[in-house]
């Protein structure tokens, strides 16, 4: 009786969890991890090379991940609301976890890097000690820098400091992740690789040295690397 | 078996236990969520600190909850020569007219230091105040606790606040810690300009916009709220990097962290010259001249300071720089130095 008395509660908590319609959902975890094409991210070493032929390293990457949209085949969509710090040398804050994403097959997942329009506002989020350096200055459009990512770039005479900052609206970064994934298991785990030579890449080429080291003050800049970002990231099975 | 079947009793039992079980899983879902402030002892006055949204969470310690009785005992132990060997107190260099700096040993001034995570100018210590103030206790002091056991003053408040019947070298650096930690500046003329309170001059005011955005890229570094960034930079001061200018490279033997400090928060920088961790400038305007046309650049540089703006320095004219110096006085919080509770 007591056995029974305990499968019963298993049984519920197992129908409740489903409860929101008939489906099933699973909690879907997509680890963050980088790479420059063929060499794997690592700080302060001038080695990596781009498409317009500079050689740079990375000394910071800071961005935010938002409105992770999982496209099933049928066309549904499932949008998941959380948004995600990411430090990309502080590995703790380098793990997604969406909970309750319904069971299925997607052929695409799509996300931001950077705030909707109506996030992107000074002081809209939670006063972390991340989120108060992220601001973006009032006297600049005000909301947050939705990417930070800086370094040193070779030149004749030298290194040079590059530094590659987004923000405001028109430079919100739309990532595509075409990627057969089958969503059933309790728990699904993806990896989601940022390849950083993406950013200087295509659609049109952009060098550190001609196009601006400072993307900050320059809004061309800025909308060259934000095009560049919609493939920056690739999805594999774990 | 289906539930309908189950007794009146035991569908309670069984709603009970869902209902305990869904509690668990709401508390261990919120384990991230920020913690109340931890409660305090009876007989002791919970103390409250309050800043502005601009800042950061404030993080306290759940061992060492802010009382009223935990600040002064604290704010006793500082000023009290009995915490050394050899009659100094802290406050003997961190002098409380000058926002708890000194001019003479230059020492770091003691202002919003709950929100600091790195202290000393090389990140000596990283961590809660609880662990900077160890450090002081410990290591810099060395302080002789049997000379405050002797002492029944210090023996009573103790047991008040810790419930310690023997006052340890952690329970000093605990009332240590809760009393820097109330040591907060929030009420610059600044402070009340964003709080749309009162105005500042039009000099100032153009000194802010060059602070905060790419013609000055002050911002980046001295974040606005804190005026720092809990993060080590090269700020090009220096081209060689031996003895006191090595920076965090002595902590962490980094060859890229030669030359790199702890961005030091600018509010009451008008009280605290001279300037950078030697003092090496005695004015404002010095270190705006620095930043202006005096940049050094080196392996380590931050890449901030490498902007087209810094390429060959600011480029600000002489009006541009008194304004940024203005700016700067506006972050002058008399209130904090006045504040007979510090
Ligand atoms: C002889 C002068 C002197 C005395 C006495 C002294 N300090 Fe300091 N203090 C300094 C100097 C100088 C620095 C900066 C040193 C460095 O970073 O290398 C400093 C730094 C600090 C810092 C780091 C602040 C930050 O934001 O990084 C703290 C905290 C501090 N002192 C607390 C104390 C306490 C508590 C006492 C008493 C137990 C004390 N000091 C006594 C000179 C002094
Ligand atoms: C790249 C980061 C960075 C930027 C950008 C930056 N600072 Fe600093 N600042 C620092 C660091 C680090 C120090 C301490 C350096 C040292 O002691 O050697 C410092 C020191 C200072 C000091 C002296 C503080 C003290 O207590 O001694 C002042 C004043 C100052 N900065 C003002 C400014 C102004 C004004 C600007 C913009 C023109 C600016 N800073 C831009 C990082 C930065």
């Amino acid at each position: 009786m007591k056995n029974m008395f305990f499968l019963s509660v298993l049984l519920i908590m197992g129908l409740y969890s489903c409860k929101k319609s008939d489906r099933k959902y699973s909690q879907v975890v997509l680890n963050v991890k980088y790479k420059v094409d063929d060499l794997s991210l690592q700080k302060d070493t001038v080695r990596y090379l781009n498409n317009a032929g500079n050689l740079y390293s990375v000394t910071h990457l800071e961005y935010y991940i938002s409105g992770i949209t999982f496209h099933e085949e049928s066309g549904h969509d499932f949008h998941c609301t959380g948004i995600h710090y990411i430090n990309g040398f502080s590995p703790q804050t380098n793990q997604i976890l969406i909970d309750s994403v319904p069971c299925g097959i997607y052929t695409s997942v799509t996300c931001n890097i950077g705030l909707s329009h109506a996030l992107n506002v000074s002081n809209s989020l939670t006063n972390t000690a991340e989120n108060v350096n992220m601001a973006w200055p009032d006297n600049m459009g005000g909301g947050y820098h939705f990417l930070k990512m800086e370094g040193y770039v070779k030149t004749p005479a030298g290194n040079m400091g590059y530094v590659v900052h987004l923000g405001t609206d028109t430079s919100l970064v739309s990532c595509v992740m075409t990627q057969q994934l089958y969503v059933f298991a309790v728990r699904s785990e993806f990896d989601m690789t940022m390849n950083l030579n993406e950013w200087y890449r295509s659609p049109a080429v952009y060098n550190l040295l001609t196009d601006g080291n400072n993307t900050m003050g320059n809004p061309s800049s800025m909308s060259k690397i934000a095009a560049n970002g919609y493939n920056v990231f690739t999805l594999q099975l774990n | 078996m289906s539930i309908k079947s189950l007794s009146s009793n035991a569908k309670k039992r069984l709603s009970e236990a869902c209902f305990s079980i869904s509690i668990l899983v709401l508390l261990a879902s919120c384990h991230k969520q920020k913690e109340t402030p931890p409660p305090v002892s009876s007989g002791l006055t919970p103390y409250e600190i309050k800043y502005p949204f601009t800042f950061p969470a404030l993080n306290i310690p759940s061992d060492n909850p802010l009382t009223v009785e935990g600040i002064a005992l604290g704010k006793a132990l500082y000023g009290d020569p009995i915490l050394s060997n050899d009659g100094r107190s802290c406050s003997a260099c961190h002098v409380k007219s000058t926002s708890f700096s000194s001019f003479s040993a230059n020492a770091i001034p003691h202002i919003n230091e709950g929100w600091n995570t790195k202290f000393l100018w090389r990140g000596g210590v990283e961590g809660t105040l609880e662990d900077a103030m160890s450090f002081e206790v410990n290591e810099f002091f060395k302080t002789d606790v049997t000379k405050l056991n002797a002492n029944q003053d210090y023996k009573a408040r103790f047991k008040n606040v810790y419930g310690v019947e023997t006052i340890s070298r952690k329970d000093v650096a605990y009332a240590l810690a809760q009393y820097l930690r109330s040591l907060t500046s929030v009420d610059s003329r600044f402070d009340r300009y964003v709080r749309k309170e009162s105005m500042i001059t039009m000099s100032e005011l153009n000194g802010f916009y060059i602070f905060n955005s790419e013609k000055g890229e002050c911002f980046h570094c001295h974040s606005l709220g804190l005026f720092a960034d809990n993060a080590y930079h090269n700020n090009g001061i220096d081209s060689i990097f031996t003895g006191n200018n090595a920076g965090r490279y002595d902590v962490t033997k980094n060859p890229n962290d030669l030359g790199k400090f702890k961005t030091p928060t600018l509010r009451n920088i008008e009280l605290t010259a001279p300037y950078m961790h030697d003092g090496r400038y005695l004015t404002l305007e010095e270190v705006v001249e620095h930043y202006n046309s005096g940049v050094k650049k080196t392996a380590t540089i931050d890449p901030i300071m490498t902007l087209p703006s810094f390429e060959n320095g600011l480029q600000l004219t002489a009006q541009q720089k008194s304004d940024l110096v203005a700016f700067l006085k506006t972050l002058t919080d008399t209130s904090f130095v006045n504040n007979p509770l510090h």
